[in-house]
């Protein structure tokens, strides 16, 4: 079949039991952040002597924990809880203050996409965001992502999507002295990436980062994209329920392993980053989160299987691209899958009037 | 039916307006807009070069040959604005050149053509005069607009005068870099448009189509 059903009666179901399962595949990824979160902000702590613990987040920590000397996984979470949850409720707050505006000016019950988009954008920010941004980013999702399209379902990009994007070019120059908080890549927050670019293969090595560690996610990195573990268990998920195209998931995977090739193929021997094995482009940085949670989203996705392909091997194509020859955007994940969600309904366009010039041509 | 003169004065400001209804001249509102003051200096000049082109233009209607209309009407409206621009450039230098080409580029400016060929080639001086200048005001309305909230919300100024002091010097107002950037115009001039035609509905266009809702939902 080239055209499956839209998203109202897509095989996966009904919309709410899609939000329901897009949330479920997000709890292990939550999960992670949780832990994860926690133990770079005490690894963080004994790096940072000049921080002072005075922030809200951090008193929180204080409350919450048993033993800061010496943590352990209790203390893990509860300083990963103390970070994440105030993030959330607030994105939370401001969603939904924005959605109950929306719904009682156009008369209809309160649409409960926010809560999707609200924990996505949260699992995209740095540790220590600042609450002044994440009001800001939020509101622009809500209301410039979505209210202004129609509403849940209706807008062509993924409204997380474009609060990140909005938050990262509002304030490329935002500087907190915090745990949670790398000089290097500000609200990229693709901090491990960041940091192969600068040294390579040793850097990693130095910074204590090897495949495992990348793998369940003890790096540092914005909360939700750090852990592949946790975003394989939620892909398993999504892609078992039908909710997320799997050729769309497949393409870009496949096209990373493509184009990395290629780069390396083509790279410059002086250049570390343009032998950047595989593996590194998959564990460090936000390609597994993007591919998974924000390039498959339902809505905003192509939704004929050709476009699917061509929108997969695309984001692939760009992030290595940018990932390898520019030092100052070393995750590039976000403004590709931005620039990809474009061109998401010009893909579909394209794709299905070729369709039409192909079945006219056989029965001529 | 002819309209009162204060009428086509008026008319663009809000219910005619060429930026927001008319979708025309975007391209300078989105580069000259990063200030108030190179705003308002565009939008001077933009009521000045449309103003005295649609009084020219129509004090010579009756003698344009119908054929090469457009030629004399691009004539009249590129003297005007090598004048204007060689003023600015005399006793403004320093915003001359930051608005750099975009003063050159009113000759282009598809507002003052299609008030020339669209106005002032049917009807009398006084009201040709009238109906660039308000066409003219509509635009600088709209560029103001823009520009006072990309300075205001960008630079934490208006004018050049510090009202909020920014982070880097001590302060408590975090500059929003995104207002510097061209993009932010277009946001601004999109969210004005929304205001306006949530005012005046009978500018909404209809849609071209519309969603086939299949799953009901609980209304």
């Amino acid at each position: 079949m080239l055209f499956k059903a839209d998203y109202g009666n897509a095989p996966g179901g009904g919309r709410r039991r899609i939000l329901r399962i897009q949330l479920l595949a997000l709890l292990p990824v939550m999960l992670a952040a949780l832990v994860n979160s926690g133990y770079q902000y005490f690894q963080g702590m004994a790096l940072l002597p000049e921080f002072d613990g005075s922030d809200l987040r951090s008193r929180l920590v204080g409350i919450l924990s048993v033993n800061p000397e010496a943590p352990g996984l209790y203390d893990y979470l509860a300083a990963g809880l103390a970070h994440v949850l105030p993030m959330l409720l607030l994105a939370l707050l401001v969603g939904g203050f924005w959605e109950r505006i929306i719904a009682d000016r156009r008369g209809h019950p309160m649409e409960p996409g926010f809560v999707l988009v609200a924990l996505l954008f949260v699992l995209l920010l740095p540790g220590a965001a600042a609450f002044s941004h994440i009001i800001f980013g939020m509101s622009c999702a809500v209301i410039l992502g979505k209210a202004i399209f129609g509403g849940d379902g209706k807008s062509f990009i993924n409204p997380a999507l474009l609060g990140i994007v909005m938050v990262q070019v509002s304030y490329p120059a935002a500087s907190v002295l915090h745990p949670l908080w790398s000089g290097m890549a500000g609200y990229a927050g693709s901090d491990a990436i960041a940091l192969y670019h600068r040294g390579g293969e040793q850097a990693m090595a130095q910074a204590g980062i090897d495949t495992w560690s990348a793998f369940i996610g003890a790096i540092p990195g914005t909360l939700g994209t750090t852990s592949l573990l946790a975003i394989a268990l939620g892909a398993a998920l999504l892609l078992l329920t039908r909710v997320i195209s799997w050729r769309l998931l497949a393409a870009q995977f496949i096209g990373l392993l493509l184009f990395v090739w290629l780069a390396a193929a083509f790279s410059d021997p002086s250049a570390d980053v343009h032998s950047m094995p595989l593996h590194w482009h998959l564990l460090l940085g936000s390609f597994a989160f993007g591919a998974v949670f924000i390039a498959c989203d339902p809505v905003a996705s192509a939704s004929t299987n050709p476009g699917r392909w061509i929108q997969g091997f695309l984001i692939a194509g760009l992030v290595v691209l940018i990932r390898v020859t520019n030092s100052t955007h070393p995750d590039a994940v976000i403004p590709v899958l931005l620039l990809v969600s474009l061109l998401a309904p010009l893909i579909d366009h394209a794709v299905i009037a070729w369709n039409i010039r192909q079945r006219a041509r056989r029965h001529v | 039916m002819q309209d009162s003169n204060w009428r086509i004065l008026t008319r663009p400001l809000i219910d005619d307006n060429p930026l927001t209804l008319q979708i025309l001249g975007i391209c300078s509102a989105l580069a000259v807009t990063t200030s108030l003051d190179t705003a308002l200096l565009m939008g001077l000049v933009v009521v000045c070069v449309l103003g005295l082109g649609s009084a020219l233009v129509s004090l010579m209607r009756h003698q344009i040959p119908h054929s090469v209309r457009i030629i004399v009407q691009i004539t009249v409206i590129a003297t005007l604005v090598i004048v204007v621009d060689q003023l600015l450039q005399a006793y403004a230098f320093e915003l001359s050149k930051r608005l750099s080409v975009f003063v050159g580029l009113i000759i282009t400016n598809c507002i003052v053509l299609g008030r020339a060929e669209g106005f002032a080639m049917h009807n009398g001086v006084v009201a040709s005069a009238l109906d660039g200048i308000g066409n003219g005001l509509g635009y600088a309305f709209i560029l103001i607009l823009v520009g006072a909230l990309r300075e205001f919300l960008g630079k934490g100024s208006l004018l050049n005068m510090q009202i909020l002091i920014p982070t880097s010097q001590g302060g408590g107002f975090e500059p929003l870099q995104l207002m510097l950037l061209p993009p932010s115009a277009f946001f601004i001039i999109g969210g004005i448009i929304w205001l306006i035609r949530r005012k005046r509905p009978q500018q909404v266009e209809e849609p071209e189509f519309s969603l086939r809702v299949k799953d009901r939902r609980a209304r």
